[in-house]
């Protein structure tokens, strides 16, 4: 790969290599009879470590991510209820989904500490955005979600005016217009993305 | 035809003219003439000429085009949905495959609802593509396979399976290798390969003397080509044992013989992506 420029182009089934200690499949390949074929119509890619190198194949087009359990994902709040809000889930980590999925986050994963004291309509309100993190699968179309971190909670919110609000603290946001104040459940954010907001 | 309040309902009953041309000569003398010669000048096991081309529509994740003489397919696939009704937890995805033809696609009209040959056919459609498929990577979801017929000139469901293979390919689903397919048909002790409309309403009639050998019928094979595995062997008829044998090994080699044009269809999606993309850095 190091020598010749030219990108190495696979089809789906295609076998790139024999599959022992030194060559190992990485994502988009899979190991069948002793060797590595691959899955996707794409380009070869060989990561090189210290004994080995795992071969990549990646895509052309961006693959069609499912949420898995672990991931943190970027939600818009769309039902909030006494006992849980329902979301729908718009990206995984960086990735902008082309589906979006649905989640539900519980009162009980809304925090980490005083659980029995949470309520939702201090924390999230229809149309808020919020970072989540997915816990582990337990009905099939719904994705149990957990803000029950300090990084974790909402990002972006807007006033009545429609004004995006500033965080304040742990539990507040501010308007920048009429000064109110309202209740969420914050996500400790890098200040980037402030200052990106106005 | 029942009464349909979401379109516009045109008279109830309609007859092709076609059924009022005289059909003697044709059928008396075709059989024959094809037995010996096919009527397009192929020899029995040659195939028609193919044309595949990825990306067409632009609307899906995935689609492709393809031309087999003068069969028509276009076939587009969506990304993976919910699969709807179902309450169950399971580590396979699933294959959702349509098959349609157009109303203009074969000589009779077709209505617009799929018809029981229609729903037959997708249901071998998905058999043929689901072992080529990685479904435990989408875990339940269900990924939408569409294929439409515009022209039906015979060996249309072949021509479809290849065309979702690649509609599945272009659309980056893992794949564990590409399927290819071809259809074949006997009449007596003849086989014909890739037929036409003309030879399969042949093939599907019984011949008319009783004597042995008395084959009639249409095989469709799927096969992944590079794994050297069948995926769906589909017959409707009455043909010998040994006959069928023998359309197995033909039609393995058929489709091995297909199989580069698929792939190099894909190479040259996969170049003209990266170009693409190489233009969009400078």
């Amino acid at each position: 790969m190091d020598e010749r420029n030219e990108p190495i182009v696979c089809v789906p089934g295609q076998r790139l290599c024999l599959s022992d200690k030194v060559n190992v499949p990485g994502p988009g390949t899979y190991e069948q009879h002793g060797y590595i074929y691959s899955k996707l119509a794409g380009v070869v890619n060989l990561v090189k470590d210290e004994h080995k190198s795992t071969v990549e194949v990646h895509g052309i087009r961006e693959q069609s991510i499912v949420p898995a359990p672990g991931d943190i994902v970027t939600a818009e709040v769309m039902v909030v209820n006494q006992r849980f809000c329902k979301c729908v889930i718009k990206c995984i980590g960086d990735v902008v989904l082309t589906r979006p999925y649905r989640g539900i986050l519980r009162k009980e994963d809304v925090r980490a500490t005083e659980k029995d004291k949470t309520e939702m309509y201090k924390s999230f309100k229809p149309g808020d955005i919020i970072l989540a993190r997915v816990l582990p699968l337990t009905e099939v179309h719904t994705y149990q979600l957990s803000t029950a971190e300090n990084e974790l909670g909402v990002v972006i919110a807007h006033s009545e005016e429609g004004v995006s609000m500033v965080p304040v603290s742990w539990t507040e946001m501010q308007c920048p217009e009429t000064l109110n104040k309202e209740l969420r459940k914050v996500a400790k954010v890098v200040p980037e993305h402030i200052v990106n907001e106005k | 035809m029942p009464f349909d309040q979401k379109r516009i309902n045109g008279p109830e009953v309609s007859v092709p003219y076609s059924v009022y041309t005289d059909v003697n000569k044709s059928k008396s003398s075709k059989p024959k003439k094809s037995l010996h010669k096919r009527v397009d000048g192929r020899e029995h096991k040659d195939l028609r000429k193919i044309f595949v081309k990825t990306g067409v529509i632009s609307q899906a994740k995935g689609s492709a085009y393809i031309e087999v003489g003068i069969t028509k397919v276009v076939c587009s696939v969506f990304d993976p949905r919910e699969i709807p009704n179902k309450n169950e937890y399971s580590l396979q995805g699933e294959l959702f495959c349509e098959f349609k033809y157009a109303p203009f696609a074969c000589a009779k009209r077709r209505i617009h609802q799929q018809d029981a040959e229609e729903k037959e056919f997708s249901l071998v459609m998905q058999r043929s593509l689901e072992p080529a498929v990685c479904r435990q990577e989408f875990p339940n979801f269900q990924v939408d396979v569409y294929a439409l017929v515009l022209d039906n000139g015979g060996s249309s469901l072949a021509a479809a399976i290849m065309c979702a293979s690649l509609a599945l390919a272009d659309a980056s689903v893992p794949m564990f290798g590409l399927v290819t397919a071809v259809s074949a048909g006997f009449y007596k002790d003849t086989m014909f390969l890739d037929l036409t409309v003309e030879e399969e309403v042949l093939c599907n009639s019984a011949p008319a003397k009783p004597n042995p050998p008395n084959n009639h019928g249409l095989i469709m094979q799927a096969a992944l080509p590079q794994h050297d595995q069948i995926s769906e062997f589909f017959l409707v008829g009455s043909i010998n044992i040994d006959c069928i044998k023998q359309a197995i090994e033909t039609l393995t080699v058929a489709n091995k013989n297909i199989c580069p044009v698929v792939q190099q269809c894909l190479v040259k999606t996969v170049l003209r992506a990266l170009k693409r993309k190489e233009q969009e850095k400078n």
